[in-house]
């Protein structure tokens, strides 16, 4: 008796199933096809090569035609045996900034709200790396100050990223070239990344990015510097549509003092090779194991 | 009405705990110990202690000749105005 | 169709009322509208409306989670001494004990989903439809523990209500062990959500092993909180009957748990203050400010100073069974722990943040009005909730009430129509 009530009030419920779903399809077409399509799309390591040439010939156009320029969106994946690393002269930075300028053009960084990846710290040379005292805003007439030195810190793309581990939906994962990047599409912004990563490395699309139609960079990866959309997470990628064709970052290139210095890890004849044998180096905040390949040594 | 039941629920109960313990703990075991962990790099790298890059940074030389002039640093974060 | 009649039953109840039912739906409307809009505004802008920045990204809506968890945790944890005192009313205790777990698991949840960049997106962390990064994110076992929780308090307040509805007696074979399985989930829900918080070596303010415990400790003193007044407006307004002793025996229980959680917060002041390392810099914004950066020195010692009158108020049995002292007692310990969770727990684990830069953060207008909306749509549904189950224990309203037969009046409606 019992059990006939609640199987036809189950039925009934069953019966109004279609309805709902019908309801909220109608709902949804307001909506055009391709917006449904995007909500709809899956993590970027779950597609098929169809699928993900299918999503870049939509991104391109779409971007193209918002910014009125060609646009690339590259896939390509990592290059077989390459793990990038990265080495940074402290004795040579001035903390001039061009890398930070540099880095927001090249990888379509939001104007206004501003983000910035690297973020370059002012220290006091009596005080050595310390956190605690250290100044992003300075801006004197001229630098170096005396008595400071310059930190410029942005993603440390660690072998063992606390990001990753927390990250709730894997929309963020490390390549086999080591870069540690985002699906933009997959990200749903909770910020636990954020509140994980050690170095601030990561950003937050907390209003809608906006980058001037002439300052655009068409030249994009779809894991890297293509247009971001409100309410996600973004970080630096070593420059990963420069790197992957065999370029350096735009911070390595602009630098005016020649302290970045970027290669493969596993080629015994990189420039970041000859600094780890031969110069001594120094992570940031070694003591939580995360194991950066972004590594800074003092080169005189 | 629950008097009755009290004491096998006692019973019942520690079972249930203990059941859910052991599979919870169970579950984050196995798959923390499943996760990929990553290798290391493969070789040696010569590190540099706090103290010895502290004293590297007091000895910096100071670069009087070629100064410049730094662009414009990151905006503050505002609060939002609403 | 009997399930179906239950639905509208319990719909014709809450549709129900007396001159301060109403204005006081009506009030809770108005709040939620006004609440409401400001959220809405808030999906056009984004978070950009808060005052999260990447210095300080997660805020009040963070908090409030936290403190929802421990309410929710704590309202079934008065289960287990229920059952080892026997308490007269043990199955109202669990009804109403498990309805404000239900609303108050809602409410956290909706404040993760108005955290969250694209909330329409949150479908990605679910198991099969999604990618869900479990076992390594902690968040992900948030998600499985809070449902869970969600789903055996709800059914198990439906059964029972249900079954009083269709005057049957109800299988206590199924009720007890579910019962009983919600008191460690409620265990779980709130150290797992601390472990969310202690699982992030980059945040040392947050990364004390003392931390799970120190949320359990301070959700049971502020959960029970909440149900001793809720019990007495209920002893006055309805049928519902609960004896002193009871409400004393619980204030007994509260004072164990305020007494352990002034004691872990000791230990972990102790181990701060006195090692006195680089970590100590959180605790000094969060109680003396750092240079001038002092916006958090006020409600710090606010929580602590409420804290400590509250356990004060409630340890000397004299303050303890005075009706007065002990509700100032309940309202202090809840906003000693709110302001604990909500602001000092949060944000000094931002300030300084991890390159050691001060970010000022304080709530926007916009966190404040989606935080009046979540707080006012849980006010609802707690009073509906509750309607229903007074309506349905104490009033004797069943089947039948719902038939040509006029329903019996309820309490509520004779108190308040008078």
């Amino acid at each position: 008796m019992q059990k006939d009530s609640y199987d036809s009030s189950r039925r009934d419920f069953l019966k109004k199933l279609p309805v709902a779903i019908t309801g909220s399809a109608v709902a949804l077409s307001s909506c055009s096809r391709q917006e449904i399509d995007e909500y709809l799309q899956e993590n970027f390591r779950t597609l098929s090569s169809a699928e993900k040439k299918e999503i870049i010939s939509n991104l391109e156009k779409k971007y193209s035609e918002k910014y009125g320029k060609k646009f690339i969106v590259s896939a390509k994946p990592a290059i077989d045996n390459t793990l990038f690393g990265y080495a940074l002269d402290l004795s040579r930075c001035i903390g001039c900034r061009r890398c930070v300028y540099a880095c927001v053009k090249e990888n379509n960084q939001s104007r206004d709200p501003q983000i910035q990846w690297i973020q370059v710290l002012q220290m006091e040379k009596d005080k050595g790396i310390d956190f605690m005292h250290s100044d992003v805003h300075y801006d004197p007439e001229l630098v170096p100050e005396e008595g400071y030195f310059y930190v410029p810190v942005s993603c440390q793309q660690c072998n063992n990223p606390p990001c990753i581990k927390v990250c709730p939906t894997k929309a963020t994962w490390q390549e086999e070239d080591g870069i540690v990047v985002v699906d933009y599409d997959w990200c749903i912004g909770c910020r636990y990344c954020q509140a994980a990563c050690p170095y601030g490395a990561r950003h937050f699309n907390f209003g809608q990015p906006t980058v001037p139609a002439e300052e655009i960079n068409p030249i994009t990866h779809y894991l890297g510097n293509r247009p971001r959309i409100k309410g996600v997470v973004e970080k630096c990628t070593f420059c990963i549509q420069r790197v992957r064709e065999g370029k350096y970052p735009s911070c390595v290139e602009i630098c005016p003092v020649g302290a970045r210095k970027f290669g493969n890890l596993l080629d015994p004849n990189s420039e970041v090779r000859y600094i780890l044998k031969n110069k001594r180096v120094l992570v940031l905040k070694a003591e939580l194991n995360t194991q950066p390949k972004f590594f800074y040594y003092f080169g005189v | 009405m629950y008097r009755e039941n009290k004491m096998n629920s006692r019973g019942a109960f520690l079972k249930k705990v203990s059941l859910a313990v052991v599979s919870v703990v169970g579950i984050g075991f196995a798959g923390f110990s499943f996760q990929k962990r990553k290798v290391n790099l493969g070789f040696n790298v010569k590190t540099l202690s706090d103290d010895e890059a502290k004293e590297m940074a007091r000895n910096l030389p100071s670069s009087e000749s070629n100064r410049l002039k730094p662009e414009p640093p990151p905006k503050m974060q505002h609060p939002s105005e609403d | 169709m009997k399930f179906l009649q239950f639905f509208v039953g319990s719909f014709k109840i809450i549709s129900k009322g007396g001159k301060a039912y109403y204005s006081w739906i009506i009030f809770l409307f108005l709040l939620l509208i006004w609440g409401g809009t400001g959220y809405i505004h808030q999906i056009k802008e984004g978070l950009i409306l808060t005052n999260m920045r990447d210095s300080v990204s997660w805020g009040f809506y963070i908090g409030n989670f936290t403190f929802l968890v421990g309410v929710a945790a704590a309202a079934v944890m008065l289960v287990i001494p229920a059952y080892i005192y026997n308490w007269k009313p043990i199955k109202e205790i669990v009804i109403f004990g498990e309805l404000l777990a239900v609303t108050a698991v809602i409410m956290a949840m909706g404040f993760v989903f108005v955290d969250i960049g694209q909330p329409l997106k949150f479908w990605h962390m679910l198991p099969f439809v999604g990618t869900m990064n479990f076992p390594s994110s902690i968040l992900t076992w948030d998600v499985f523990v809070l449902s869970f929780y969600f789903l055996i308090n709800l059914f198990v307040v439906t059964y029972l209500l249900y079954y009083a509805f269709i005057k049957k007696e109800y299988d206590k074979s199924i009720v007890l062990p579910i019962v009983l399985l919600s008191i460690p989930a409620a265990v779980a829900i709130h150290t797992i959500t601390a472990f969310l918080f202690n699982a992030l070596p980059a945040r040392p303010f947050w990364n004390s092993a003392l931390l799970a415990p120190r949320f359990l400790a301070s959700a049971f003193c502020s959960g029970p909180a909440i149900l001793i007044i809720l019990f007495q407006i209920l002893r006055k307004t309805t049928k519902f009957e609960i004896k002193d002793e009871t409400i004393w025996k619980i204030a007994e229980l509260m004072v164990y748990a305020m007494a352990i959680n002034i004691f872990f917060s000791i230990a972990e002041y102790f181990k701060e203050f006195y090692s006195d390392t680089e970590h100590l810099v959180f605790w000094k914004y969060m109680f003396f400010g750092l240079g001038k950066n002092d916006e958090l020195v006020t409600s710090s010692w606010l929580s602590v100073i409420l804290g400590a009158v509250a356990f004060f108020l409630f340890l000397f049995p004299t303050t303890r069974k005075n009706f007065l002292t002990l509700n100032i007692g309940a309202v202090f310990i809840y906003l000693s722990v709110y302001i604990e969770k909500g602001m000092a727990l949060i944000i000094p684990g931002f300030t300084p943040d991890v390159l050691g830069q001060i970010y000022v953060y304080y709530p926007s207008i916009t966190e404040l009005r989606t935080t009046v909306m979540i707080f006012s749509a849980g006010f609802l549904l707690f009073t509906f909730l509750v309607k229903i189950a007074i309506a349905i224990i104490f009033d004797n309203y069943y089947l039948d009430s719902l038939g040509t037969k006029k329903p019996v009046p309820s309490e509520v409606e004779r108190i308040t129509a008078t």
